[in-house]
């Protein structure tokens, strides 16, 4: 990694700061985060570099998890009324 | 070049990217629209390229704290 930012900085990258944290959404909901970033930005491109440990992120897992919940204690709820309508 | 540079650090182009948020301390965010992505995970180095917008993030930030309400209650 040392390496890379040798390579960056000799392209004549800035090191930006104030920046936290990147999420990188990909188009089937697979969403992934870098966490405790460091962001480079090129001199006059629109090109950043970013470098920091990427993970999965549970994030969208757990909202699945908590709407599945949520509609399992609702139909389970509803159990007693459908019985009345079938 | 650039592109060069990248290469010799083994990033590679990853398809498929929907959008990249670059999260600022201040709450606010830098937000690219399917930006072109290029990884290195031997290197931990990702590039992106593409128009970028600032945004403000509360939503993000009210939607976390509710995960970790909910996770922790």
């Amino acid at each position: 990694e040392k390496k890379a930012r040798k390579a960056v900085a000799k392209l004549g990258f800035k090191q930006q700061t104030g920046f936290t944290r990147a999420q990188v959404r990909k188009s089937k909901g697979q969403t992934f985060v870098i966490d405790n970033v460091d962001v480079f930005k090129g001199n006059n491109t629109d090109t950043w570099v970013i470098f920091g440990n990427a993970k999965m992120d549970d994030t969208n897992d757990a909202l699945m998890k908590l709407l599945a919940e949520a509609q399992a204690k609702k139909a389970a709820e509803a159990g007693g009324d459908a019985g009345k309508d079938a | 070049t650039l592109q060069a540079t990248f290469k010799r650090l083994n990033a590679q182009q990853v398809p498929d990217i929907e959008s990249v948020t670059l999260g600022r301390e201040d709450g606010t965010a830098l937000f690219f629209k399917s930006p072109k992505f290029q990884a290195s995970f031997n290197y931990n180095m990702y590039v992106v390229n593409g128009k970028s917008e600032t945004k403000s993030a509360p939503d993000m930030t009210a939607l976390q704290n509710a995960l970790k309400n909910m996770k922790a209650g």
